[in-house]
């Protein structure tokens, strides 16, 4: 019982804490490529928000070359999976997530 | 002759049973300027000959199967990247194959005065071909019939030093594997289609080349001006940067991402493992330092050594990546990068070994074959060292690797149970790292290449939507994407140069291409509408020569996975590309090219693209 209860107590600790992602440019941001920030964020909050979050120079960059091009030539993803264009507003996150910020770019 | 670029001549090669030390016959022939327009060279003027040379009574092996090796007025001259064509009649599908490498060999070709070379016959012994411009002789290779490529190579050029640039076949080529490649300056292959099955059947090992000539352009100071004109267009490029930091393994990344890496013989999109085989694990893990081909400006190759590697290698590409690693479930950089050099040693092509590996994988998986079968080989997927065993056993031909080493569709008629259904090819071949069920039109592209299986001809999964408006998971606008981008490959695999370089760095027009050609050719009035009907003029020969063997409608096609089963996972998951969808893209394509509803060029399309001579070829 031990036990049980305290993944309760741990589970509602959670939710009322801020959690963590990771945020990496595989892409040219910032002048750079392959590097990576982590953000702390309210639980269940959007990919939006979370974009929000970077240094503004870096956020303005991801707003004029991934968010508002209706086909971007880059692309979100988030543990791996791409991010459909229309969702980036709205998807949301629970923490521990790896978003990744990629060139639309397939193949050898 | 009076255009510049060209050497002027095709050199004809008959091996006539001889043995080394015996004269050799062989003649040259001018090019025929009228044609030269027409098909300008390489691919163009390469599919001409094997048209001409190669009709259905030739089998792939036979010994009047000519060996083109084709060069174009621009190869070897200081424009982005020279590549060279194999053309001959492919093992692996018994169809028009062309395929390219980089290397110096290709300049090489034209400074020993040859736009084209073709062989035909049989040496009566393992012998080597020696080009010295006018000198053309046969010498004995039984000190090198058996080595790998990368002996082999290393033996002709301590005996004819480095300036002889050689094309070399490995064990797979000697053993008739179709899949067998050639390769050249070590790291260089023309990987598809079996080109190294066809110099084996020849008992050819290797082609040595020396050259002493130049090769003279219309306008060297406006040419001199366009390469600056290059490089300012990949400064503005949006990825040039990242395609030569990286290479091609940059984009592994993504294509796992938006779904379209084939994962597990093509069971799924993504792949979980992604980030121990993607670029920057390359970078850390295996990267010695960066490497490019002849005359290019943007070298986009990675020099590696695998721990179990023998040598440093160039690779692995992201082809390889994806059907040596994701495709059969290796998630180690580190062991893609010593199935690619094996590859490269034995002379077998990374994607078709992957795939067929990957499809026995499969069917070991699924019971349909057991350790009795695969000489006591695990082959479950993921299982790195029976990738390794079995490209040693394919190459060999030794004991289940002989299943496997006539290719997906034929193992898959051995085996079968259901697993044709999963044999993943398209004509015989292969299918490279795209899975199609990301992106319908890919699929199109597929069926409608005239190599098979094949990503050279058009890619649409790399297209933006923002250029063509096309329906990724539906018919919409695929058919005038996919043909234009097919055509605008074709002037440059004329040329020949490197199509990913004018696409990745310097996103390049065909009005650019048309600029290239008056620059050194000096036809002045080149246009891009020609060359777009030239591009069709080209396609749709080697759609004839395709049509002669017998291929029809039904022969377009994909395999059954891919066109009925839904992806489980990326974006395309549960999406079905199925009959209904597939026909009404491949409907438009052959309206958009003339050709009837049976994939036949119409006589009055032979007509407009001036291919009248060859409409009694084709069945009315």
């Amino acid at each position: 019982m031990r036990g049980v209860e305290g993944k309760v107590v741990r589970a509602q600790s959670m939710e009322n804490s801020k959690t963590k992602v990771q945020i990496r440019f595989l892409a040219f941001f910032g002048g750079r490529d392959n590097w990576g920030v982590d953000l702390n964020i309210a639980p269940e909050a959007t990919l939006f928000e979370a974009l929000g979050k970077i240094e503004k120079s870096i956020y303005e960059e991801i707003e004029e070359k991934l968010l508002r091009p209706q086909h971007p030539r880059y692309a979100i993803a988030i543990n791996g999976k791409i991010v459909p264009q229309d969702q980036i507003r709205e998807a949301r996150l629970r923490g521990g997530e790896k978003i990744t910020i990629m060139a639309r770019l397939v193949g050898g | 002759m009076g255009l510049k670029g060209y050497a002027g001549k095709v050199l004809f090669v008959n091996l006539d049973n001889k043995k080394a030390g015996e004269t050799l016959q062989w003649r040259t022939e001018a090019l025929n300027e009228i044609l030269l327009r027409k098909l300008i060279g390489g691919r163009g003027y390469g599919a001409y000959l094997l048209y001409h040379l190669a009709g259905p009574a030739t089998k792939p092996l036979d010994p009047q199967n000519p060996f083109i090796l084709s060069t174009g007025p621009l190869t070897g001259t200081p424009l982005a990247g020279s590549k060279f064509a194999v053309i001959t009649k492919s093992p692996l599908t018994g169809l028009f194959l062309d395929s390219y490498s980089g290397g110096d060999l290709a300049g090489e070709i034209k400074y020993a005065g040859y736009d084209h070379i073709v062989i035909q016959g049989r040496c009566a012994q393992p012998s080597y071909l020696l080009i010295e411009d006018e000198k053309v002789e046969l010498r004995d290779a039984s000190h090198i019939w058996g080595k790998t490529t990368f002996a082999a190579e290393e033996t002709l050029i301590k005996e004819h030093g480095g300036e002889t640039k050689i094309l070399v076949t490995g064990p797979a080529g000697e053993n008739l594997v179709p899949f067998a490649c050639v390769c050249t300056d070590y790291y260089h292959q023309s990987g598809r289609g079996g080109a190294g099955a066809v110099l084996g059947s020849k008992n050819l090992k290797a082609i040595a080349v020396k050259g002493s000539k130049d090769i003279t352009v219309a306008d060297s100071e406006g040419l001199r001006k366009f390469r600056q004109y290059l490089l300012e267009k990949f400064k503005k490029s949006q990825f040039g940067d990242l395609r030569v930091k990286y290479g091609t393994p940059y984009t592994t990344t993504s294509a796992s991402a938006i779904g379209v890496l084939p994962t597990r013989n093509f069971q799924q999109g993504s792949f979980e493992g992604i980030e121990k085989i993607n670029c920057f694990t390359l970078k850390e893990k295996i990267w010695i330092s960066d490497h490019g081909c002849l005359g290019c400006q943007a070298p986009c190759m990675n020099f590696v050594k695998a721990k179990k590697g023998k040598i440093k290698l160039v690779g692995p590409e992201y082809e390889t990546i994806a059907l040596l690693g994701s495709n059969v479930g290796v998630d180690d950089i580190d062991r893609v990068a010593e199935f690619n050099e094996l590859c490269d040693a034995y002379g077998v092509d990374t994607i078709s070994s992957g795939g067929v590996i990957a499809f026995a994988m499969e069917c070991y998986e699924k019971g349909f074959i057991d350790k009795k079968m695969t000489d006591g080989l695990d082959l479950r997927f993921g299982n790195a060292d029976a990738v390794a065993e079995m490209i040693a056993k394919i190459a060999r031909r030794d004991g289940f690797g002989n299943v496997l080493a006539d290719g997906v569709k034929k193992a898959a008629e051995r085996i079968g149970k259901e697993s044709p259904h999963f044999a993943i090819h398209v004509k015989g071949m292969e299918l490279p790292g795209y899975e199609p069920r990301g992106a319908f039109a890919m699929g199109l592209a597929y069926a409608t290449a005239t190599r098979g299986g094949c990503h050279r001809r058009a890619k649409p999964v790399e297209i933006p939507q923002d250029r063509f408006k096309y329906d990724i998971f539906g018919s919409e606008g695929n058919a005038p994407m996919v043909k234009k981008l097919q055509d605008f490959r074709e002037p440059v695999h004329c040329g020949i140069l490197c199509d990913a370089l004018l696409r990745f760095c310097f996103e390049l027009e065909m009005k650019d291409i048309a600029e290239m050609y008056r620059l050194v050719v000096g036809w002045e009035d080149i246009s891009p509408p020609e060359l777009t009907q030239l591009a069709e003029r080209i396609y749709t020969l080697t759609r004839c020569y395709n049509v002669r063997e017998g291929i029809r409608r039904k022969d377009d096609t994909l395999p059954p996975r891919i066109l009925y089963d839904p992806l489980p996972d990326g974006p395309g998951q549960g999406k079905v590309m199925g009959d209904k969808t597939f026909n009404k893209m491949l409907d438009e394509y052959y309206s958009l090219r003339g050709w009837d509803s049976n994939g036949i060029p119409l006589p009055e399309t032979l007509q407009r693209l001036g291919l009248t001579e060859i409409v009694g070829d084709l069945p009315e």
